[in-house]
């Protein structure tokens, strides 16, 4: 089985590609195409935002997850949090410096 | 990239006295989701939606953090996605706690446990927040929950603590990255979570065999515009000698990494 590699974008691109009406000159295999997930679907010659894919077959490729193909993407930070309100160290912990919390119905309950 | 903002940017001081008249609940974590308990009641992530969280930032003020919204994660429904919110006190706009991840989600979940280091500690009693950006989410995401089990009954904190190298192309566990955002990788591991998808694609290669103080051996570097696998191994002799899924598991790895040819 080849690989398909494309980028985020291409694959954003994807969702909104497969909504047009050019979808229709598209070979889907019976499958709804603007339902997001391409189960085993052979697309042929469908070039998505620039990305022409040729007979490249989509096993179990989950757009708008993140598996593909079951490979997964990677990122360098640890957290990933951009704003760090808890404990700004190694430990990152929540626990310490929690006092209350201001409910939905406007209820303020302080926190043991 | 990790912003951190230092907690005197939340330095918007308010009185302890509401606190003390407010009823008392307690905040417990189960699994993703938060869980807080009144005289009259126990509310979950989902009921939570729009609620404040009022945190100590240790010089005299509160941080604000809101609870905007809370959905099941498309890859594990169990797995609860909170959209969390931090209010600027100079301003009062309230920003976004996460950074996007791959697929653009800003979204994150508390997790039982915190950090030593970059060794992931199994306390219940405290917790923390993972965005699905960083590697300390998107491993739960990925199967690893550090409080679950796998296919095979073995406990996953261990799987958990590897996925933060592997993820991070961590080679020798110290912190320090080797890898770029967005970069493909096909994981697999020996407890049947995670399966190789590119075994019979001559595109990719064996990288590396992990465990939770880092790699096990490598075979090949992720990036070697980042670190070549010559250099890491002439730093790390450790991680040299024959190095595929067979001799990685040998040797202990509990995770297994393949890449695509640079």
């Amino acid at each position: 089985m080849k690989k398909t590699l494309i980028s985020l974008a291409a694959v954003a691109a994807l969702s909104m590609t497969l909504a047009a009406p050019a979808q229709a000159a598209t070979q889907a295999n019976g499958v709804t195409l603007n339902g997001v997930t391409l189960n085993g679907i052979t697309w042929n010659g469908f070039t998505l935002n620039g990305v022409t894919l040729n007979t490249v077959k989509f096993n179990g490729f989950t757009l708008n997850g993140l598996t593909h193909n079951g490979i997964k993407w990677n990122d360098q930070a640890p957290t990933g949090v951009a704003v760090d309100v808890c404990e700004p160290t190694a430990a990152h912990t929540c626990t310490a410096g929690l006092r209350a919390i201001v409910l939905p119905n406007g209820e303020r309950v302080a926190l043991r | 990239m990790t912003r951190l903002l230092s907690l005197l940017a939340f330095g918007l001081a308010l009185t302890a006295a509401p606190a003390l008249a407010a009823p008392t609940g307690g905040l417990a974590v189960e699994g993703t989701a938060f869980v807080v308990t009144t005289p009259a009641a126990r509310l979950a992530s989902l009921d939570l939606v729009g609620a404040v969280f009022e945190i100590d930032d240790g010089k005299g003020g509160l941080a604000q953090v809101r609870i905007d919204a809370v959905t099941p994660a498309k890859e594990n429904a169990s797995i609860l996605l909170h959209t969390l919110s931090a209010r600027d006190p100079k301003t009062g706009a309230w920003t976004n706690m996460c950074e996007p991840d791959a697929q653009g989600r800003r979204a994150g979940f508390p997790l039982r446990g915190h950090w030593d280091g970059y060794r992931f500690v199994a306390d219940p009693n405290t917790w923390f927040l993972a965005c699905t950006s960083g590697s300390q989410g998107k491993c739960v995401l990925w199967g690893y929950d550090p409080w679950g089990k796998a296919p095979d009954g073995r406990p996953l904190a261990d799987f958990y603590r590897t996925c933060q190298q592997t993820v991070r192309a961590d080679y020798r566990g110290d912190g320090a990255p080797h890898t770029k955002n967005g970069t493909e990788i096909d994981v697999a591991d020996i407890a049947g979570v995670q399966r190789h998808d590119s075994l019979s694609d001559p595109a990719y290669m064996f990288e590396a065999g992990w465990g939770p103080t880092g790699a096990i051996c490598v075979a090949a570097t992720r990036w070697p515009d980042l670190l070549t696998q010559a250099a890491l191994i002439k730093a790390s002799p450790n991680l040299g000698g024959p190095c595929d899924a067979a001799a990685a598991r040998a040797k202990g790895a509990l995770i297994f990494t393949r890449i695509k040819r640079r």
